[in-house]
């Protein structure tokens, strides 16, 4: 053991010799004294930020319509005339063309930009006059001291009767709030956020650093400088003196290589280490991601420096060592970036979002792009139907194919929902008004499709609010559920609305014969807020709506033949957590995103037993079977498993396997399960027994996919998917979603996986180890 | 104990002494006593293979055997090339043997244990260029299982044997081609092995210090310690080895006590040297009628004495000359054979094997 903690040393020894080594400590010593200058200095909440507003949308309309001798009013009134003049003309809803889509948001920004104006204003509590019990306990103890407040008191207190004023639009703030100082002077007066804030920026900012500077820069660095430690160990005349002496080999190899990471571990620790150390004193941030990502770095170190060291035993040479690893790391990128390529332009596009069940035995997939298709028995594969031919015109005449190609990576699920009226043979869509959503939301168009048309697309009519969730009743009443109620369409969904479209979106000219949508929530109900899902008991119409952590049964009341939906009951599930809803039976399904899933009975809201294991993960679709039996679930690791909601157990097909991706049930109760190859089967209940299976044969871009990239990804390496754990490390999400909407808990979403880039890498160090030492071994020197 | 032309700048020539060569240190961990040869090597052979696709063959040593025993200077002569490395590197466990066989102490060549009780300097030899005298020692120490307080302990005494002591702590970079040769031989000795095995020590090594290395394994020896010699100074081999092998292209030519190889045994190729007195005619009839195979030259001294030169006879031939000599009544008062020097020795071998004239 002796003989081999004096190689390590010796590793030491050498590395130290190193002048790089020399300058990288004298850079990064400077490099944290700069970061000693960071500071926080305490200062009070007054400025309204756009993030502290609930929805820019609804507190305008409340500015519209408050009455003057109201505080809201009065705050309204204080306003510049031509402001309160484009007030007056607001409307709500998206608006139908871009240009004024734009006003809007203007007025947004410069209606907030006002009232933070106005809160400054010394005299801003004294003359909105609210009173003082609607305060909080704050805003009392300073109310109760107006005549005598210092400057920063009376903007806390004007501020405080703002969030009064607004309760339901302003978020309530927390009164102690950081600005950013560098050696003592404010950095910018602008810059002030909570400290909660801060720790969430500075993670975000630590993150990118470990990623650029140290993950990128810093190992390349770190293999520069122990590049030359193997290959001078094994020159002639070095390595024979070392071989007489009576040491093994192996032995003697790893020694030296452990040496030169033990030697990276020290400085990783002297950067993150006291890079950690001077945040968490100078400003309070203590990231215990930062720390946690020296391992994950140095495991990166090890596998990039495990190709330097076998090199340079074999040509012993330091150049050669550095250029193969840029080599090996070209060539894990590359299969990486195949692998990832390939993905986004045609496996991830074309996989199986939705299968919509429509008749007895037939059934329609939609894949990640919107295209609906049809199977057709004749050429044993997927056939396009219910497309939007101008749409598509549009796009072949106007984007060239490259384009198109990004067109397709960067395509989002347009559909709201899908569903098939059985009454009326109808295939019902609520689809978004503008293909890429993620920049925006409104009203969404209904459309509808029949089989003997041809399941060609029909309709347009707009809803009036943005629906969230498409619910049919057994009845055939078609609902659009969203934060700010329920609707109902009446009339005919196939009738076309008169639209006109720019740059791909449609915009509603109105048309009043094609149908409308009637609100019938209560008006003045208070908005439902996000995180927000919705799901029908087809049978008794009553909805569920899970709004911000509350459940809440609506149930449907006719009056005067006039259907009107009330909320009533609510359980608090006490959780931030977006949910997915499903109803079977009595009982409804809430399947939280954090892998919690709760069954409640459909009357009381009470918590039913259900028998679930732990570390289930982040759902992605829940599905009831028609006769109220079983609930399904894919998980965003594409699991899927059943709730038998009469036991109470849960049901995990071994059977099914591979990358599910959606799951429904057809008239008969079967499971129809479809996955990345837009292969559809269909499985009895409860046995899983494979009933049938709709197979289209690959693509050649989806079969180089599936017989080349992924084998050759799945035995390769993966170094750079180390950065997932780190990003794991700060955010502590084991997803991360496409869009960037956490929320969404339909929407693509990435499972960070750890375990896996770990064994893998871990697996290839051992194979590259053991290969140099048997090398070893058997040369002779 | 520096020569002048192998001392850095800086060195304090007047400082050094002579080596006190009984400071060596002695074995730090005595194994289980071996009685046999301490070297052993029969019939070895070494092939290396060179290329990827189209692997071509050298054949490094072709049966290869001998033995050295305990106590004993040996030195390997051969030309460049000749496989002397390769055989000490085989011993060593360096390189691994094709066929044959050959032992270290009683253990298989390369055997850990046995590497324990060997100190070895390579030809050639780099110590790592960010140590020290003294931090090199410490290094090689620890890797022969020292702690580095015993190195610490041993160093001392040891770096003023070899001529070092103020070099202890200067770079090894600062050292000369000779100091580095020095820094080697006394990490070699540095703890105690049985057997040393030193390829071309004085490499570098300025006339001076050769002498004071030769004092050094001289008083090794008389500590009973076997030394392994590899050098292409073959006085430097005939001044203190005991016994010699020569070997050439992978082969032992010849191997014996250097008085037995220099003496060059194969009378075919050695001279005789006669002292002749009586009549001159009848020495000359003698010595012309002799079966010589090369010349023969007879050369009158006096009025009854000559001196006879006879070259390549054979040992009967030289017996049936002193016969004829001494019936013929013709004293002889001197008779002697050529004794060649181990380099003229090693040369007439080397040019024999070559298919050169000797």
């Amino acid at each position: 053991m002796r003989a081999y903690l004096a190689v390590i040393k010796d590793s030491f020894r050498e590395a130290f010799a190193s002048k790089i080594l020399w300058v990288l400590i004298i850079l990064i010593s400077l490099f944290l004294l700069l970061l000693a200058g960071l500071s926080t200095r305490p200062t009070i909440q007054v400025d309204l930020r756009g993030r502290d507003i609930v929805d820019q949308e609804t507190l305008a309309e409340r500015m519209r319509d408050a009455s003057s001798d109201t505080p809201v009013g009065r705050i309204r009134d204080h306003l510049p005339s031509d402001l309160r003049d484009r007030l007056r003309g607001f409307r709500t809803g998206a608006a139908a063309d871009p240009e004024t889509e734009r006003e809007r948001r203007n007025l947004f920004r410069k209606l907030r930009n006002e009232i933070a104006d106005q809160v400054r204003e010394e005299d801003f509590a004294s003359r909105i006059s609210i009173p003082p019990e609607s305060l909080s306990e704050e805003g009392q103890a300073l109310a109760a001291r107006a005549d005598r407040l210092s400057g920063q008191d009376q903007l806390r207190l004007n501020r405080l009767v703002l969030e009064a004023t607004l309760p339901d639009d302003i978020y309530e703030s927390t009164g102690e709030v950081v600005t950013l100082t560098y050696l003592g002077f404010t950095i910018s007066d602008d810059m002030t956020a909570t400290q909660e804030e801060l720790e969430e920026g500075v993670n975000g900012l630590l993150q990118v650093f470990i990623f650029f500077c140290v993950s990128v820069a810093g190992t390349l660095i770190a293999i520069v400088v122990t590049a030359p430690i193997v290959p001078r160990m094994f020159e002639s005349g070095a390595i024979d003196l070392l071989l007489s002496k009576p040491v093994a080999r192996s032995l003697l190899f790893l020694s030296k290589f452990f040496g030169g990471c033990a030697f990276t571990l020290v400085n990783a620790a002297f950067l993150i280490g006291g890079m950690w150390l001077v945040i968490g004193l100078r400003l309070g941030v203590w990231s215990d991601g930062l720390l946690l990502s020296i391992p994950v770095y140095l495991f990166l170190f090890v596998l990039y420096y495990s190709i330097s060291a076998a090199t340079g035993v074999v040509y012993r040479g330091p150049i050669i060592s550095v250029v193969m690893v840029v080599v090996f790391w070209f060539l894990c990128f590359i299969v990486g970036a195949s692998k990832g390529g390939i993905e986004s332009i045609e496996v991830n596009p074309t996989a199986v979002r939705e299968i919509v069940p429509v008749g007895d035995a037939d059934h329609l997939a939609v894949n990640k792009m919107g295209h609906v298709h049809e199977w057709s028995e004749t050429t044993n594969s997927w056939e396009r139907v219910f497309v939007d031919i101008e749409y598509e015109r549009r796009l072949s005449e106007n984007i060239p194919p490259p384009g198109r190609i990004g067109l397709r990576a960067a395509a989002e699920f347009p559909y709201i929902g899908l569903a098939f009226d059985s009454q009326t043979k109808r295939l019902i869509v609520l689809t978004k008004n503008i293909p890429f959503p993620r920049y925006g939301s409104g009203p969404a168009r209904l459309l509808a499709g029949r089989h003997d048309d041809d399941w060609s697309r029909q309709g347009g009519t707009r809803t009036t609010k943005p629906p969230h969730n498409l619910m049919i009743t057994s009845k055939g009443d078609i609902l659009s559920a969203g934060t700010q109620g329920i609707e109902r369409f009446e009339g005919n969904p196939e009738s076309t609305a008169k639209t006109t479209r720019w740059l791909g979106m449609d915009f509603s000219l109105g048309n009043a014969a094609a149908g409308q949508f009637d609100l019938l929530t209560p008006a003045e109900m208070t908005a439902w807020k996000h995180p927000f899902d919705a799901a029908l008991d087809p049978s008794s119409g009553v909805a569920f709506v899970f709004s911000a952590g509350t459940i809440v049964r609506v149930a449907p009341r006719t009056e005067d033949g006039k259907t009107s939906y009330e909320p009533g009951l609510t359980r608090d599930l006490e959780t931030e957590e977006p949910a997915l809803l499903a109803v079977a039976g009595n009982r409804l399904l809430v399947a939280l995103g954090d892998g919690d899933y709760r069954l409640l009975d459909t009357t009381t809201l009470e918590p039913v037993p259900v028998s679930l294991p732990v570390g289930l993960k982040k759902p992605r679709q829940v599905t009831s079977s028609p006769d109220g039996r079983y609930i399904a679930v894919v998980s965003h690791a594409s699991e899927t498993w059943l709730i038998d909601v009469t036991t109470g157990t849960r049901l995990s097909p071994g059977a099914i396997s591979g990358d599910t991706h959606a799951v429904a049930f057809d008239a008969d109760n079967h499971l129809l399960v479809g996955d990345l190859s837009m292969r559809v089967t269909r499985y009895s209940l409860p046995d899983f027994q494979l009933v049938s299976r709709r197979d289209p044969s690959l693509g050649t871009l989806h079969a180089i996919y599936r017989y080349l990239v992924l084998p050759l990804y799945t035995v390769f390496p993966k170094p750079g998917e180390l950065n997932n754990v780190i990003t794991r490390l700060f955010t502590k999400d084991d997803t991360v979603t496409a869009s960037g909407d956490e929320n969404d808990l339909q929407e693509t979403q990435y499972e960070i996986d750890i375990q896996g880039p770990i064994i893998s890498n871990a697996v290839f160090l051992l194979v590259v180890l053991t290969l140099t030492c048997v090398y070893i071994s058997r040369k002779d020197f | 104990m520096m020569s002048t032309t192998d001392h850095a700048p800086g060195d304090d020539v007047t400082a050094a002494s002579t080596p006190p060569v009984d400071t060596v240190p002695q074995p730090a961990a005595p194994g289980p006593e071996h009685h046999g040869p301490v070297i052993q090597v029969r019939d070895l052979h070494k092939t290396y293979r060179d290329g990827i696709f189209r692997r071509r063959k050298i054949q490094a040593l072709k049966g290869v055997s001998l033995e050295v025993g305990r106590g004993e200077i040996f030195g390997l002569l051969g030309p460049n090339g000749a496989g002397k490395t390769t055989l000490i590197k085989v011993l060593l466990g360096i390189v691994h043997k094709t066929s044959g066989e050959a032992s270290l102490l009683g253990l298989p060549a390369g055997h850990r244990a046995g590497r324990q009780k060997v100190g070895y300097l390579p030809e050639g030899h780099r110590i790592p260029r960010h140590l020290t005298g003294n931090t090199a020692l410490e290094y090689y120490g620890s890797l022969s299982g020292l702690s580095v307080g015993e190195t610490r302990r041993r160093r001392g005494e040891l770096l003023e044997t070899v001529g070092l002591a103020d070099w202890g702590r200067t770079s090894v970079t600062k050292y000369s081609k000779g100091m580095l040769q020095r820094l080697g031989l006394a990490q070699a000795m540095l703890h105690g092995p049985d057997v040393l095995v030193l390829d071309e020590p004085t490499d570098g090594v300025d006339p001076v210090g050769r002498t004071e290395i030769r004092a050094v394994l001289n008083k090794l020896k008389s500590q009973g310690k076997t030394i392994f010699l590899n050098s292409h100074l073959l006085q430097e081999i005939e001044l203190v080895c005991d016994q010699v092998a020569i070997l050439y292209e992978g082969e032992v030519l010849r191997v014996g006590p250097v008085g037995e190889v220099t003496s060059l045994t194969d009378a075919d190729s050695a001279d005789v040297f006669l002292e002749l007195e009586g009549d001159v005619s009848t020495i000359s009839g003698i010595v012309e009628s002799a079966e010589a195979t090369g010349s023969t030259q007879c050369e009158q001294v006096g009025q009854t004495a000559c001196r006879v030169t006879i070259n390549s006879l054979t040992q009967e031939g030289i017996d049936a000359l002193i016969d004829n000599l001494r019936a013929a009544r013709i004293s002889i008062t001197s008779i002697s054979r050529e004794k060649l020097t181990l380099e003229e020795a090693f040369l007439r071998l080397v040019k024999s094997a070559s298919g050169g004239d000797s």
